[in-house]
């Protein structure tokens, strides 16, 4: 790791924190509120790779277990992660490994539907394969019920993917991407 | 008293050290198919020397490679007879680097650990790294802030403890990278106050002319060649010129 | 923006080291799941909150900055409360309440630094493994350095898309965002470079 993998994977590990102080979008139709924060994930992955993205995810929730208010709704502590949507957080890093992996494997042909499909996959698939995981497993709550419990994100992490597939695949446009500077 | 001016006002000399001087040997520097310096010759001895040009002049680069930052791509730049890429570590400790947003040179959460994560790098043992952190901190009147969060500080306190993390080393010489770009005119005169007084010799990349007119030397950068080499005041006309 | 943390006082709760209130802070998290009763959980919850006047923190200004995390309580309690049972929705409350009690605690009268030192030391074991304690602590206190300067940065963009009309697409503050914190990232380790620490 040079120091500019260090410093990238604390500034990302920030902007998911940041992405938790802005208040919770509640969704028109479901009620449900939707937070930022995974846009983070997904950032981290889609801009940083595998390998830098997920230590950024592992960097921010360890700090969150050590007490710092970082989830949005200025959660945090050990409470959190003995919760029942615990699953969820403890995904978020294997999420933006597996994003930032797929990224790594198209980048020569990284274009918007290739971005879009890999956050889809690794954005929304393995976040609510851990979270729903968790949930019956550790919760004890019937798989239905945590399915049907989930969906009503599903619409807000939609709107994520577009926005951070369309932000990487413009780093990309510009420039200004990490995967494309081979230094 | 009379009013002070704010500039590179040369500090006497402490004793009859050796001569100070940064070589550049026919430097350029190229990014992919760009141009950003080209065929530097030039040896610098004085103790206030000011870089102005316009943006994209290559001033920035030539600041970095005084402290290996930058790699030449052709020609070598010395320090004190040092390669600063095959010395860079020597050469860092001898050559001091203010940015110019200060935000971006402190990384710790608390300014003294801000100075401690500097001063551990001398590897001078737990005494000596103490001390030399209170002298630093009251050097700059930073004692005070010692364990407020470094985000709480003002600009000019930010770049103050930018500064006082390369003094800390004990530079004998320090870049700045427009230094006093981001600060209003009060905190500018408090961070230029503090450059004043040092007794290095102090390479200033500036937009500031008012800064540059206090130098000894004045270089003129334009498209990344020297286009003016001179004193203050014939380099500052010159660069009047060349921008009407 | 203030990312709350370290409150400099003179009392017992700040002399204790990080490394045994982070041990009991866990040791508490542990606790917690092994009992249903609400008495002992509202004992857990006082013996939590007595730490805050031991601590000699400023209360008035702590009960506000935890308002925002009460409301969220208040919110989980009631749900609970119409949804499942006032019983679950007691134990559940106040199991939360406990731990970010605890957090909040550990998190006001623990210097970061401390904090770090501790993780450094949890981390050194896994030194062969490839895992550098040092730069892991950095990467940690870089974090918590860097959140309030890019929540600062997120305020200009969108300031700055504002006066365009822009503010109301978050592509718009994205993207910027995005490539002015890869920016800020080259001249962080270039400062870093900058004062010859070896990484």
């Amino acid at each position: 790791m040079t120091t500019r993998d260090l410093v990238l994977i604390a500034l990302f590990a920030a902007i998911t924190a940041v992405l938790g102080l802005f208040p919770a979008l509640t969704l028109p139709v479901t009620g449900v509120p939707v937070t930022a924060q995974t846009l983070g994930v997904m950032l981290a992955g889609s801009v940083l790779g595998a390998r830098r993205g997920g230590l950024a995810l592992v960097v921010f929730l360890v700090l969150v277990a050590l007490g710092l208010p970082l989830l949005a709704g200025g959660r945090g502590g050990a409470a959190v992660f003995a919760g029942v949507t615990a699953g969820f957080l403890f995904s978020w890093p294997v999420a933006a490994f597996v994003i930032g992996w797929l990224t790594e494997r198209l980048w020569s042909r990284y274009a918007l539907l290739h971005a879009v499909a890999i956050n889809v996959f690794g954005g929304i698939l393995v976040v609510y394969a851990g979270g729903i995981a968790w949930m019956v497993a550790v919760a004890g709550i019937p798989l239905d019920k945590a399915l049907y419990g989930s969906l009503p994100f599903i619409p807000g992490d939609a709107l994520k993917v577009i926005a951070a597939a369309t932000v990487a695949v413009a780093l990309k446009r510009y420039q200004q991407h990490p995967l494309g500077q081979t230094v | 008293m009379a009013a002070r001016h704010i500039g590179l006002r040369t500090a006497p000399r402490t004793g009859d050290e050796d001569v100070a001087l940064i070589a550049f040997d026919t430097v350029s520097v190229t990014a992919g198919d760009r141009t950003v310096l080209a065929d530097i010759c030039l040896t610098l001895r004085e103790r206030r020397i000011a870089v102005i040009g316009a943006n994209g002049s290559g001033k920035s680069t030539f600041a970095r490679l005084i402290n290996g930052l930058r790699r030449p791509s052709i020609g070598a730049v010395t320090v004190d007879g040092l390669d600063t890429v095959k010395a860079a570590k020597e050469i860092r400790r001898h050559v001091g680097f203010l940015f110019q947003d200060p935000d971006n040179q402190i990384v710790m959460p608390l300014v003294e650990e801000d100075l401690r994560f500097s001063v551990k790098a001398l590897k001078l043992g737990p005494a000596a790294e103490n001390a030399r952190i209170e002298r630093i901190l009251d050097t700059y009147r930073l004692t005070h802030l010692r364990h407020q969060p470094s985000h709480s500080l003002s600009g000019g306190e930010k770049q103050l403890l930018a500064l006082a993390n390369a003094m800390l080393r004990e530079p004998r010489y320090l870049v700045l990278d427009e230094p006093t770009t981001l600060l209003d005119l009060k905190n500018r005169k408090r961070v230029m106050n503090a450059i004043d007084g040092l007794e290095q010799t102090v390479i200033c990349v500036t937009h500031d002319l008012e800064i540059a007119a206090t130098a000894e030397r004045v270089l003129v950068l334009a498209d990344g060649r020297v286009a003016y080499d001179g004193t203050a005041t014939d380099a500052i006309a010159a660069y009047r010129e060349m921008a009407a | 923006m203030k990312l709350t943390l370290y409150i400099r006082r003179d009392s017992p709760v700040h002399a204790l080291p990080a490394g045994c209130k982070l041990c009991l802070l866990l040791t508490a998290g542990v606790l917690i799941l092994l009992t249903d009763n609400p008495l002992l959980l509202g004992g857990g919850l006082v013996t939590a909150l007595a730490g805050f006047p031991l601590a000699r923190l400023p209360l008035p200004e702590i009960f506000h900055q935890a308002r925002p995390l009460l409301i969220v309580l208040a919110i989980f309690f009631t749900a609970h409360a119409l949804f499942t049972s006032i019983g679950t929705g007691t134990v559940l409350t106040l199991r939360f309440a406990i731990m970010i009690a605890g957090g909040l605690l550990l998190t006001l009268t623990t210097r970061v630094s401390d904090l770090m030192a501790v993780l450094e030391r949890g981390l050194s074991p896994l030194a062969p493994l490839g895992l550098n304690p040092e730069k892991a602590s950095l990467v940690f206190a870089m974090t918590i350095r860097f959140i309030p300067v890019l929540a600062e940065t997120w305020e200009t963009v969108r300031a700055a898309q504002q006066a365009r009309g822009m503010d109301r697409n978050p592509l718009a503050l994205l993207i910027p965002m995005t490539v002015l914190t890869l920016r800020r990232a080259e001249q962080i380790s270039d400062a870093i470079e900058a004062r010859g620490v070896d990484l």
